[in-house]
């Protein structure tokens, strides 16, 4: 009945979609998915001028070719890192398995204004050097390709950890004695990997790429700012430039669909298994010695994947702070610091609540019907975000229009920041449910049986078994949760209540809009701060619980 | 019971909230000196001003929904066209202020008066100092030519600068030339249009394009940036003013229009004739290198411009051919 609720509230926005989208099509919609729409050109005669392909079809193309990169590269970096951290005895192993997920505190957008910054110069002089030598075509292209490879580089840096943290927490909830007998057996470490221990972390691994993909599709700022087109930055155009809000609506509708087809490769790639693990008793797994040389490499390419995704963008922004210190205090951000951990506090509880509620309901009833209504309720995460804000608005206008509860709505989303909140619930679902699903399917079923033979009733067999069990996910959902809400721009802006600024918010105004970086470098900061903070304080408590 | 309890509150913090001293603005510029600006008004007047800042069209839907209940009193963006758009949207009243009528020349604001400037920007065209002549562009038509061809650097054509620019060339001298301009153009960029305005000026010093089309406050925030960086590509770059001995130079502005469920509707209209004030006016050249309204302004900067000729098109032109704008330059191939 709960999840029912819930899912409904998530179907909301998304009905709207359904509903936009089958109203027959605009002229908007023509002039994006047809060459020379209105017949512009050929009525001038400039039959010359019309381009092979339609913008629909060129932005599917680049957010297409996009997504595979971003999703190849994360899953590479975040699996082998995960792996070694998890397996491998080497020099600062531990320090590294915790700094891996620091990237994930700097939001994409200041990511990627921060490396546009540092290569501009670069890039510049590179594609007049290019144009001495090759001529003028070939500097387009090189201008293009950069653009493209950047962005590859920059999205992959800031997402990758959702499956480096993914994959890590399945890696060392391994049971050591099946990478054991699969070694006593006569299989090399390698294959060890490939056979036994990628297939029983597929679940966590698939959940994270998931989270990539997702953010991939939707990522705007980034891309903007790093000069490419996707159907995203389309949803935009269609909204904002030919104020077509259907033909806006029909392209996030476009953007579900990819994600429809991801969500079946998902449930065909984990085959509907289950995966229990039978837990060893020996909570440290034993680490493989390596040769010092290898790992000393392996301590090298860690350092440098680190360097690159969060120590060199890091550097630059205290760089600028300091810069930007001598004129700006800091303490005219501090009230911003208290909104945004307030906000980024309450939603995670709420949606880690969510989240449990729905993956154990699953468990409990493992009817298809549940299923699918868990996998529904996830889709919110698919709608761009600033889609998600208007619906959210014009829902609300509509329920305050056709009831009486205008007051409480008033209160809710003009009042205080609860409506954000909510909005948050809608959005972030995805975030909190995929490890609490994946750390409860690992538990084996005969506990639960076990559990109940011993007299134990369903709550006592859930707090007393299943929660102290769920530890290393909950806290993994609380982490990417807690980072996320701190760095979520779009759906702030829209729903922001008067006179509430976030670390987010004012970052992007200052950082990306009035580019003023040695002032914006300061809330960014703080925000990166934060985001480090809620890392250690979800540690600490997973520690001492 | 316990809703009915939450909705009585309610109903009381929203009286007391009717009958406090202050104005909520809906807001589309992100500059912080507008703050500093509106501290000053609650000082002068001790009316509270409450910010809601966020996108444009984002504004616009808030304002939709919100519907009688507004929450807003005046509603601030950047660009004509924008404000003619919430105009036709039916989220602005009429008002009458002999302040405001002297203050905001007639061009710059709405006939219906809806909606009025408060400051001006040009969108002018910079060139590389080492590689052009002065005198070598003269007009918005001169970059069309095939001897710029690969030289010329532009942004985006979904920024409204852009489609406000070629919206009035279409009011000036109809979409077949706006087309033909748009599509040479296009033609002549050096590279596919990306990146801010500022984007397009460090591409000109850098030597990677010869000239650029950007809008004059960005060329004073290179030149006052404390960013060495961006104070050098200033120094290397020229301005003209294009068109001068035909439709004069592209001006456009930020402005204001007061909503038309306005809760606080005089305090509203006070706030915008302090904006448009001596002054509130005389801080825009200094904080955000905007002319004010009346183009006279003793910042070194503007001055070093000196005078030059303006576009007299009416503004509200701008809005009224956006959308045929944003068609062209889909035509044109500018993405």
């Amino acid at each position: 009945m709960g999840a029912l609720l819930l899912c409904l509230l998530v179907c909301l926005p998304l009905t709207f979609i359904l509903y936009e989208s089958s109203k027959p099509s605009t002229e908007a919609w023509q002039q994006l998915s047809q060459v020379d729409p209105g017949g512009i050109l050929e009525e001038l005669d400039l039959k010359e001028e019309i381009p092979e392909h339609s913008r629909l079809y060129l932005k599917t193309k680049n957010t297409l070719l996009l997504l595979c990169s971003v999703v190849a590269l994360s899953a590479m970096a975040g699996i082998a890192l995960a792996w070694v951290v998890s397996r491998w005895h080497f020099p600062l192993r531990k320090s590294m398995s915790v700094c891996l997920v620091l990237p994930l505190t700097i939001p994409s957008y200041i990511l990627a204004a921060s490396y546009k910054l540092l290569t501009i110069d670069t890039k510049n002089s590179l594609a007049v050097w290019v144009r001495t030598n090759w001529g003028q075509d070939v500097m387009s292209t090189f201008d293009e390709l950069w653009n493209f490879t950047l962005a590859t580089f920059v999205l992959t840096a800031a997402f990758f950890p959702y499956v480096y943290l993914a994959a890590r927490t399945a890696f060392s909830n391994l049971s050591t004695s099946y990478l054991e007998s699969s070694q006593s057996l006569g299989l090399s470490s390698s294959q060890t990997f490939l056979k036994v221990a990628l297939p029983l972390a597929r679940p966590a691994i698939i959940g994270g790429l998931m989270l990539v993909s997702l953010e991939t599709l939707n990522e705007f700022g980034a891309m903007k700012i790093l000069g490419i087109d996707t159907l995203t930055t389309e949803i935009f155009y269609a909204w904002t430039n030919l104020e077509d809000k259907n033909a806006a609506i029909r392209l996030a509708g476009c953007i579900m669909l990819i994600l429809l087809v991801l969500l079946i490769a998902e449930q065909w790639l984990s085959g509907g298994k289950r995966f229990h693990a039978s837990r060893n008793t020996s909570s440290s797994p034993t680490l493989k010695k390596i040769p010092k040389f290898k790992s000393a490499l392996v301590t090298l390419s860690c350092l440098t994947i680190l360097f690159l995704a969060f120590i060199l963008p890091v550097g630059q922004l205290i760089n600028l702070a300091v810069d930007g210190l001598e004129k700006d205090s800091i303490s005219r951000f501090l009230p911003l610091v208290a909104n945004s951990l307030w906000l980024a506090a309450n939603s995670s509880v709420l949606i880690l609540f969510a989240s449990v509620f729905l993956a154990y309901a699953c468990r409990k009833i493992p009817h298809w019907s549940m299923v699918t209504l868990s996998k529904v309720s996830t889709l919110g995460y698919a709608i761009p975000g600033a889609i998600l804000g208007i619906c959210t608005i014009a829902v609300i206008g509509f329920i305050k229009n056709n009831t009486s509860g205008g007051n409480l709505l008033d209160y809710l989303y003009y009042g205080s920041s609860y409506g954000l909140v909510l909005a948050y619930l809608v959005r972030f679902l995805a975030v909190g449910l995929p490890p609490i699903d994946a750390g409860l399917k690992q538990i084996n079923r005969n506990l639960d049986e076990a559990s109940q033979c011993l007299g134990h009733g369903f709550l006592s067999t859930f707090f007393r078994l299943h929660l102290p069990l769920l530890k290393l996910s909950l806290s993994a959902g609380a982490i990417m949760l807690f980072i996320d809400i701190l760095k979520e721009l779009p759906l702030t802006l829209i729903l922001n209540p008067s006179n509430h600024e976030t670390l987010a918010t004012k970052t992007y105004s200052l950082f990306a809009v009035e580019e003023r970086y040695t002032t914006g470098a300061i809330p960014a900061l703080i925000l990166i701060l934060a985001g480090i903070m809620g890392l250690c304080a979800v540690r600490y408590i997973s520690r001492n619980k | 019971m316990k809703n009915n309890i939450i909705s009585i509150g309610l109903l009381a913090i929203s009286s007391l909230s009717a009958l406090a001293n202050e104005v909520t603005l809906y807001t589309y510029r992100h500059y912080e000196a507008d703050s500093a600006l509106y501290e000053k008004f609650t000082q002068k007047t001790g009316i509270k001003v409450n910010i809601v800042k966020s996108k444009a069209d984002a504004l616009f839907e808030r304002l939709k929904s919100e519907g009688s209940d507004c929450k807003s009193d005046l509603l601030v963006t950047s660009d004509a066209a924008r404000l003619v758009k919430a105009k036709n949207l039916g989220l602005l009243q009429s008002v009458e202020s002999s302040t405001l009528f002297t203050n905001v020349p007639a061009n710059l604001r709405d006939e219906d008066n809806q909606w009025f400037g408060i400051t001006v920007r040009a969108r002018v065209i910079v060139y590389n100092k080492d590689k052009v002549k002065a005198g070598a562009i003269t007009s918005y038509e001169d970059l069309t030519k095939p001897e710029w061809k690969g030289r010329v650097v532009a942004r985006s054509s979904s920024n409204i600068y852009n489609q406000s620019l070629l919206a009035s060339m279409v009011a000036n001298k109809g979409s077949k030339e706006a087309l033909l301009w748009a599509l040479k153009l296009r033609k002549n960029m050096a590279r596919k249009p990306q990146g801010s305005d500022r984007d397009q000026m460090r591409a000109v010093a850098a030597g990677l394009a010869d000239a650029a089309i950007v809008n004059t406050y960005y060329i004073g925030l290179l030149a006052n940036s404390q960013n060495t960086k961006d104070q050098e590509v200033a120094s290397k770059i020229a301005v003209c003013f294009p068109n001068q001995d035909s439709t004069g130079t592209h001006i456009n502005i930020s402005g204001a229009g007061i909503c038309k469920y306005s809760p606080n509707k005089a305090n509203a209209l006070k706030l915008l004739e302090f904006l448009t004030s001596v002054e509130a006016q005389s801080t825009f050249p200094k904080t955000t290198s905007e002319f004010p309204l009346s183009m006279k302004s003793d910042s070194p900067l503007i001055l070093a411009w000196g005078k030059f000729k303006a576009d007299n098109l009416k503004l509200s032109e701008l809005g009224k051919h956006n959308a045929t704008a944003a068609k062209l330059f889909n035509a044109a191939n500018w993405e």
